[in-house]
């Protein structure tokens, strides 16, 4: 008799453990995080010292490791480096940083989704070319949860709250690193530097010499083309992306005044080399650190390299920053802009549960005030926190109030999905007319109507 | 006067000459650009002989980026493959020239099929293979992949080389008591070493030079060979291409090493046999 | 013995069977589905029939790069031809230091093709290549010269790049074929009193058609599908200048993403080469 009772005892427990378990499990690890507590997230993220999210320790037990990938060699990001160690200090979960190649990068990402493989728990991912697509690839682990207290929004830039929400109201990203483009001349080629793009175009044809070139930008990729369109549009005040017909439109006003003036520098003025249909943003950037052009415009964060006689031995002491151009005087001076880079990262929604808990505080430490002071002071990037540039040691990077006013002024456009084969096709056409192919107009508008015909998904 | 041109002496030799020159052209140039310091290689008109020679370039590829563990990975690789692909292409080529099986012919056409399909048209479809077997990003991915690249070529040659062979050499030693693969292993084996040798070159070059595929396999230094190594490199942000020619010398080294030595085998082995398609 | 013949000749086979065919049968399986699925990471993945196929034949792109290999295919092959051959024919007069020169005749053969395209373009660097400065001190031409500001150029250099890695190849193949040639028949047509031209072309000429038809299949072959030099060296550009085939795959599979149409296009290359096989296996059975 008291065996029966003994087992049926003992069963009746396993059961009520056993169901027990279950209700726990039924809670997800990245559920149990209290994203506002000690602190709204806005204060928890943006003080001096970032301060962790109650619940983070039972959340992310037994995670040992996330992997990470970046765009490129670690040795060019070292405050990316730093910040994977001090969140390592603070959680005790090691951050392994995968350098990918910039070309392959969205091909390895996406293969990696295609697969349905957990081999990467975090993505870097460039913001304003591929999020849309990533998201309609139904890849990605919402992050809603990160970004819940309208505190958080106000430390950084505008464009921001916008451009992260996905269309169907998630937030599947957030920021790593933030840029924009200034421009940068030679005083003693270019001694007082242009207001606007027309005033360059000019200095431009007076400043070519056969040993330098006026002005270079770079035409070489999809991901390239688009950086001299884009600020001239945008100096203009127009835009290129049609947000309601998820178009990309070069046919405008102000495309039309952004791709005649880039063509007939290479063309007419013979201030621009026909080599810019090879030119990366990273092989402009060289050009001028050799001493090959008077004026380019690329991303602030080059002003680090500039100052380094090794990377740039021909310019040493005779180059400087100002703010984008305007096209031209009749533009008011909110026309100074480029555009707004977020080089984000995003959540594999293919691992499991514990290692999102880990990679979703891994993404909430890389966007606090904490990470992005050492983005701006360590590496020279942009601080995605605006209160950073406050900062007195803001005062040691080359130009903080020019960079500060010139991300104010930044714009951010999401591209349609598929982003990247339109803008390739803009790098086709105009590489048409360079090279001859086609009439300047005609490249324009026959790249438009390739771009209409674009079919667009469902 | 036609004659007199074309039956010269000379003429082998000067076109040879003219020929190489032009073609060892690059080689020249990779090699004294890598030893070149900066300001020597940023410069137009070019510098043809450096005045200040330095390994600074060496030096700074190695420690700017994983050049080490780019070439211990193509290396591994290579090596591996190519004693895999050597042994069972030995074992292969004997057995469908030796033995009259019924579908030899069949199977010789399904490994020579299997070349004809484009590997960029398997690449996607292979990666996926690789990631369901948890192999992404591992040496194990691309010692697959080579020999699935190199095999048919190898049994090719084993078979060509052995359908030449003169069979009264195996008879003869079969009479005195050997059995078909101690046949192989006396007889055959140390006559074929040139063939064999040939195809072992041929092996671990297309397998040391192998880019597409290890290229989308793998994505950290503790797998990538050398070739990936490279392309890597010079995507960078500001390619100093002093350094960028000394790793392409170090990439090519080891092949071009390996052809000066082998180069005799590889001319022997393919006339001694290969050809006879 | 003869019982257990056929049986250990096929077990001897198996290994290597084995693992071509696992790793060959199922990815073309794949790539055979994958071909009649809509797969382009943008919608959800559904069966499209001949869908891709016609996607295929009605992108702009698609005939644009099958040009544009055409060109650099006929381009290559020839190049490599004449080189290879010229050098091979070079080669088998050579006698001192023979060793010394077919080993720099092999060497490019051993560099990467990724890598010659990195060396290539550095030589073709518009702003500090050598070859713009050599071509200058010949008097060719006056300014720098930039593949990359015009097509035609550019297609020029790819061609060049890429016979650069393949001479050597065929040159290897020529070589063979002509030393096997015996001497003795050289011999008896001097004595029959026929000139060097001659010789080569009725005695020479025939004796290695066999073999230069295997190099001409294989570089060709190759050459058609080939982009591992292209890459570094252009990638596909200027604009679309050096846009082959395989680059259009390749795009389709990295920047598209659109894994149906690669798949689509991946069968298409598979038919193509079956065909340049089909037509060289032709032609030499015809010979003999």
């Amino acid at each position: 008799m008291k065996a029966k009772y003994l087992l049926f005892a003992v069963l009746l427990i396993t059961i009520a453990s056993a169901v027990g378990v279950a209700a726990g499990e039924s809670t997800k690890p990245y559920e149990v995080i209290q994203w506002n507590s000690p602190k709204p997230i806005g204060e928890r993220i943006g003080g001096s010292t970032y301060v962790l999210p109650d619940g983070w320790k039972e959340a992310v037990a037994g995670v040992k490791r996330i992997k990470v990938s970046n765009f490129g060699a670690l040795k060019h990001d070292p405050a990316t480096v730093q910040n994977a160690k001090k969140f390592e200090e603070l959680t005790g979960i090691n951050v392994q940083v995968l350098a990918w190649a910039e070309a392959p990068i969205v091909a390895k990402t996406v293969s990696i989704f295609a697969a349905k493989s957990p081999a990467v728990d975090v993505f870097c991912y460039d913001h304003p070319t591929t999020y849309t697509q990533m998201v309609a690839g139904g890849w990605l682990h919402p992050i809603d949860a990160i970004w819940n207290d309208p505190g958080a929004w106000e430390l950084y830039a505008g464009p921001l709250k916008e451009g992260l929400k996905a269309p169907d109201g998630h937030i599947y990203g957030s920021i790593g690193q933030t840029k924009t483009m200034m421009l940068y001349y030679r005083p003693s080629i270019v001694p007082k530097p242009p207001e606007t793009w027309v005033e360059l175009r000019d200095m431009a044809k007076k400043a070519t010499t056969p040993k330098v070139w006026g002005y270079v930008y770079s035409a070489g990729g999809e991901m390239d083309i688009i950086y001299p369109l884009r600020d001239m549009v945008y100096s203009q005040g127009g835009r290129i992306v049609d947000v309601e017909r998820q178009r990309i439109v070069i046919d405008s006003p102000e495309g039309r005044n952004a791709w005649k003036m880039l063509a007939e520098m290479v063309l007419v003025d013979k201030s621009a080399p026909a080599s810019v249909l090879e030119y990366s943003w990273m092989g402009v950037a060289d050009l001028f650190g050799m001493g090959k052009a008077a004026m380019i415009m690329t991303h602030t964060v080059d002003a680090n390299r500039y100052q380094d006689p090794k990377k740039a031995p021909g310019i040493q002491g005779d180059w400087a920053v100002t703010s984008p151009p305007k096209w031209d005087g009749t533009k008011p001076d909110s026309y100074h802009a480029s555009y707004f880079d977020v080089d984000g990262y995003m959540i594999n929604t293919f691992i499991n549960d514990r290692q999102k808990a880990a990679a979703m505080l891994f993404v909430d430490f890389m966007r606090s005030y904490e990470a992005s002071y050492r983005e701006l002071i360590v590496e020279g990037n942009e601080a995605a926190v605006i209160s950073v540039y406050d900062h007195p040691d803001a005062s040691k990077i080359p130009v903080p109030k020019a960079r500060q006013a010139a991300m104010k002024n930044a714009v951010l456009e999401t591209f349609p999905p598929a982003g990247r084969m339109l803008t390739d096709v803009l790098m086709e056409y105009f590489a048409n007319v360079i090279g001859g192919k086609m009439e300047l107009m005609e490249g324009l508008e026959k790249c438009q109507q390739v771009l209409d015909d674009y079919a667009v998904p469902e | 006067m036609i004659e007199k041109i074309f039956g010269s002496r000379a003429l082998p030799y000067t076109t040879a000459i003219i020929l190489l020159g032009l073609m060892m052209l690059p080689m020249y140039w990779t090699t004294v650009t890598a030893f070149k310091p900066d300001e020597e290689t940023y410069v137009f008109p070019p510098v043809y002989f450096p005045h200040n020679p330095t390994i600074e370039p060496f030096r700074l590829l190695f420690e700017d980026y994983p050049f080490g563990s780019y070439l211990r990975n193509s290396i591994v690789v290579t090596l591996t493959t190519t004693l895999i692909v050597t042994a069972i292409g030995v074992l292969a080529g004997y057995g469908l020239s030796q033995f009259k099986f019924r579908w030899a012919d069949t199977l010789l056409w399904i490994l020579i099929f299997t070349r004809i399909i484009p590997p960029l048209s398997l690449l996607l479809p292979f990666y996926l293979l690789i990631s369901w077997l948890g192999l992404v990003d591992s040496l194990a991915s691309m010692i697959l992949a080579n020999i699935y690249l190199t095999y048919p070529f190898a049994v090719l040659i084993m078979k060509s080389f052995f359908d030449s062979f003169p069979r009264d050499l195996i008879d003869a030693a079969v009479v005195d008591g050997c059995s078909r693969t101690g046949a192989l292993v006396k007889i055959v084996i140390p006559v074929s070493a040139t063939a064999i040798a040939s195809a072992a070159i041929i092996t671990y070059l297309w397998t040391w030079n192998e880019f597409i595929y290890a290229f989308v396999f793998t994505s950290t230094p503790s797998a990538q060979p050398v070739t990936v190594g490279c392309f890597d490199a010079i995507g960078d942000i500001f390619v100093n291409w002093n350094q960028m020619c000394a790793g392409s010398l170090t990439a090519a080294l080891p092949g071009i090493i390996f052809v000066f030595v082998a180069q005799r085998y590889l001319v022997r082995g393919l006339a001694a046999g290969a050809l006879k398609f | 013995m003869r019982l257990s013949n056929p049986w250990y000749g096929f077990l001897l086979n198996l290994p290597g069977l084995v693992i071509v065919l696992l790793w060959v049968l199922f990815p073309a399986f794949l790539l055979v589905c994958w071909s009649f699925l809509r797969h382009d990471n943008i919608n959800p993945v559904t069966f499209a029939g001949l869908g891709n196929y016609v996607a295929l034949f009605e992108h702009r792109l698609f005939w644009l790069s099958f040009g544009k290999v055409a060109v650099f295919c006929v381009g290559t092959t020839a190049l490599t031809l004449f080189g290879g051959m010229a050098l091979a024919l070079s080669m088998v007069k050579i006698t001192r230091g023979s060793w010394f020169f077919r080993s720099l005749m092999i060497l490019p053969w051993a560099v990467p093709a990724v890598v010659s395209g990195i060396i290539w373009k550095w030589m073709f660097s518009p702003d500090f290549g050598v070859i713009s400065d050599l071509l200058i001190k010949i008097g060719l031409i006056s300014e720098p010269l930039s593949i990359y500001g015009n097509f035609d150029l550019a297609m020029v250099g790819v061609i060049v790049a890429d016979s650069w890695t393949r001479i050597p190849f065929m040159a290897i193949i020529l070589l063979a074929a002509l030393l096997s040639v015996s001497p003795e028949l050289y011999e008896a047509a001097k004595v029959d009193g026929a000139g060097s031209l001659s010789r080569f072309a009725s005695i020479t000429l025939p004796l290695i058609k066999g073999p230069a038809m295997v190099g001409l299949l294989i570089t060709t072959m190759f050459s058609f599908r080939t982009i591992d030099i292209i890459i570094p060296l252009t990638a596909g550009g200027p604009g679309r200048a050096t846009y082959v085939f395989g680059y259009y795959i390749w795009d389709q599979i990295i920047k598209t993403l659109n894994f149906g149409v690669a798949a689509a296009a991946g069968m298409f290359l598979f038919f193509m080469t079956s065909l340049i096989a089909a037509v060289f296996v032709y032609i030499s059975k015809r010979e003999t």
